[in-house]
């Protein structure tokens, strides 16, 4: 998009209507003026440092500049405003970012497309070394998440919280979780057990509740497995923590449940083979793990996506899931309003938003409703005519 | 004279709890009284503290009256306080740790409890029955913050029990946590320690000590990239330069990093002389495998980015490791892009 082109001018004039209309009742992170601020604008590049004192201030902000999008920082700081070096690092929620990029669902194959920088031509399917059109190699991947692709995240997302809950303890009150506006979700825990701790120790978080680096020595389940040592570290039935997540998954896939006493099933387990043990210790990760972005979750001075703004790539909101179970990503995070309004759309995948389904579209020129425009024209397909 | 909390034993064993420092008060002991012949063994005993921490890296259990291994502690702390090398000092505190490490373990319950509650900045919970063997339970925060400064896989969070906000651990967990607890601990009173003026005999006691002690090592920076190594990297030198355990992945790391950028085999072993149990011997079979001068002769590639993250050895620097896959490309990228493009700037947002 060119700075001052009719889609550029059409996407700002819907998100200054937004704004206007809503950014009054915003609600913001606690410690707002202890973050830092950072905004992309319609016309030039990201400004970082910002600080607001209230949040009125930042409501009246998002008003008079109407950014492109807007991000503040996990972390708080003494002097948000400072250089990073000087800003004097005091917390930082613990977030979590679970991204459809991340879950690599099948569908995938069938939305995927990519942009060429150099010619702005579109291809369909997976991105190639150069363009078939202009033969550039300055392709850009288009990452678009469809109803399945954001099904999945939500699955993850539950497996998240409950992991969060049932193993950290955190009360459900001190989480809260986003809709990220486009093609995940974003969890943020507000604890002060948890804000002091430092990039390792989240670092170590993050590969708990993404299943990474379990030992099957810690269930005593390796080659070198003893009956003894089994009987010991073999998790009883309804076990704990990842321990009893796997336990309980070779007992029900070995078929031991109704076998008692524990001895019994112990010995079973000492007699199957460690591949199969190590088969379905790789099941019970994969089943019950939360597929984040561990690079989010273990970087403390990380910016996000302010709640309550808009995306850059699609027009909805970050929004609050007060209900994740009931919460719709293609309805609830829509406030871009229905005008119609025409477009030339190229090669776009299917589109579902607001219960309808726009598209796939080639090189057409449709009318639709804002909404879905912002959307087209945020990921390339499409440009106001 | 013992305390009600711990015996005259315990505090010999425990030199470092509040009691053990009421005794020395109340035994009323100048640094001008321990001249005299009377105190001899507590001298000899405070300077061998020292020698072995920095000589067998670990200091001996007590052959001495529990009074001699009160009163030797905070003798020895002035000893290493007064040498002025801050490479002893963390030295010394580690032997020291590492001696209780083994009284604790075979402690009672009961002991270990007061000792908990006597030194621990962090609670430790009884930890029931449901589990066979993990008898205590910490906060999982707690936890986190001292754990992964071990750096070894069977410490990670994944690998222990973890239910309602608490880690259940064995007693030999907590105590290596402990151990932890109590180095910092010394370490922190050495630094607090002001300026001492010893008597002469103890001077030159210090000035033995001083020439006795092995430099520390300086690790070289020839053939690092121009920005500086990695702060993967930096990690491990740390570890080692401070005297303490570099885990197998950590040592492996390290030596196939530093040999990828061009330091020599001799220059590679030098670099673990610091580490606890130093072996020349076994070093020097190890760094040249990994060189490919023995066995099968493979060269062996520094592990990725991502399997150091997995051992909790990664420690992303936001800008220079951006789009890194091995940390050997952290000076290459670097070079080249010394500057943050406006794209990555984007992409590194949510």
């Amino acid at each position: 998009m060119q700075i001052g082109d009719k889609s550029t001018i059409f996407m700002k004039e819907q998100f200054k209507k937004y704004y206007d209309k809503s950014a009054g009742s915003l609600n913001f992170p606690e410690r707002l003026s202890e973050r830092e601020i950072g905004y992309i604008p319609f016309q030039g590049s990201m400004t970082r440092h910002l600080s607001f004192g209230t949040p009125s201030e930042l409501r009246t902000f998002l008003i008079r500049e109407v950014p492109r999008s807007v991000h503040y920082s996990s972390g708080y700081y003494s002097a948000p405003t400072l250089p990073m070096a000087q800003k004097g690092w005091k917390g930082a929620d613990l977030i979590f970012d679970i991204d459809t990029d991340d879950l690599h669902t099948p569908c995938q194959a069938e939305h995927s497309r990519w942009i060429c920088t150099a010619c702005s031509s579109i291809g369909v399917g997976k991105r190639p070394t150069q363009c078939s059109k202009c033969k550039q190699p300055r392709l850009k991947a288009i990452k678009w998440s469809c109803p399945k692709c954001l099904d999945s995240a939500k699955g993850d997302t539950v497996k998240l919280l409950d992991i969060l809950c049932d193993d950290f303890g955190i009360p459900r009150n001190e989480i809260e979780v986003f809709f990220s506006g486009s093609r995940g979700y974003h969890v943020s825990v507000y604890s002060k057990k948890y804000e002091s701790i430092d990039q390792m120790a989240r670092s170590d978080i993050a590969d708990y509740v993404s299943g990474k680096g379990f030992l099957l020595g810690a269930l005593s389940l390796s080659s070198k497995r003893r009956y003894n040592d089994l009987l010991r570290s073999f998790p009883e039935a309804n076990g704990e923590g990842w321990k009893g997540r796997i336990g309980n998954h070779i007992v029900n896939k070995l078929d031991l449940g109704a076998i008692e006493p524990m001895e019994q099933v112990i010995s079973q387990i000492s007699k199957t083979k460690t591949t199969t043990l190590r088969h379905l210790a790789e099941d019970a990760l994969s089943l019950f793990s939360a597929r984040i972005d561990p690079t989010v979750t273990s970087d403390v001075h990380r910016i996000l996506r302010l709640q309550g703004t808009l995306h850059n790539e699609t027009g909805m909101m970050k929004k609050k899931c007060v209900d994740l179970d009931t919460f719709d990503p293609t309805t609830d995070p829509v406030v871009i309003g229905d005008e119609p309004v025409k477009v030339i759309v190229d090669k776009s995948p299917p589109l579902s938003m607001m219960e309808k389904i726009f598209g796939p579209y080639s090189s057409e020129t449709v009318e639709i409703p804002s909404f879905a425009a912002i959307l087209l024209i945020g990921k390339g397909f499409a440009k106001v005519v | 004279m013992d305390s009600p909390g711990f015996g005259l034993d315990d505090l010999a064993k425990y030199p470092f709890v509040q009691e053990a420092g009421d005794r020395v008060k109340a035994l009323d002991v100048s640094l001008q009284d321990l001249e005299k012949p009377d105190f001899k063994a507590v001298v000899d005993r405070a300077r061998e503290r020292v020698e072995e921490s920095f000589g067998k890296r670990n200091i001996s259990s007590m052959n001495h009256q529990p009074d001699v291994e009160i009163l030797s502690f905070p003798l020895s702390m002035a000893l290493v306080k007064a040498s002025g090398l801050d490479h002893l000092m963390r030295r010394y505190s580690l032997s020291e740790a590492k001696k209780v490490e083994g009284f604790l373990e075979r402690e009672s319950r009961e002991v270990l409890k007061r000792i908990f509650d006597s030194i621990l900045s962090f609670p430790v919970y009884d930890g029931g029955d449901r589990y066979k063997g993990l008898d205590y339970t910490v906060n999982v925060e707690d936890f986190l913050i001292r754990s992964v400064h071990f750096h070894t896989p069977e410490w990670k969070l994944i690998n222990h029990v973890v239910s309602g906000g608490r880690v259940y651990l064995r007693k030999t967990d907590v105590v290596r946590l402990v151990r932890e607890e109590i180095r910092d601990i010394i370490e922190k009173r050495l630094k607090n320690i002001g300026p001492i003026k010893l008597p002469e005999k103890l001077s030159i006691i210090v000035q033995e000590i001083i020439q006795e002690t092995p430099p520390p090592v300086i690790m070289e920076t020839i053939g690092a990239p121009s920005i500086g190594y990695p702060p993967c990297i930096n990690h491990c030198v740390e570890i080692l330069s401070k005297g303490e355990n570099l885990h197998h992945m950590g040592r492996l790391f390290l030596a196939t990093y530093m040999l990828k950028i061009g330091k020599n085999v001799d220059e590679v072993i030098d670099m673990y002389h610091n580490a606890p149990d130093w072996n020349p011997r076994v070093s020097r079979y190890q760094v040249e495998h990994l060189a490919g001068l023995r066995g099968g002769r493979t060269k062996y590639n520094s592990p990725s980015c991502k399997t150091l993250a997995t051992n909790n050895l990664c420690f992303r620097d936001p800008k220079n490791c951006f789009g890194i896959r091995n940390p050997i490309q952290y000076g290459r990228r670097a070079k080249g892009k010394d500057k943050v493009t406006k794209s990555n700037q984007l992409k590194a947002k949510i």
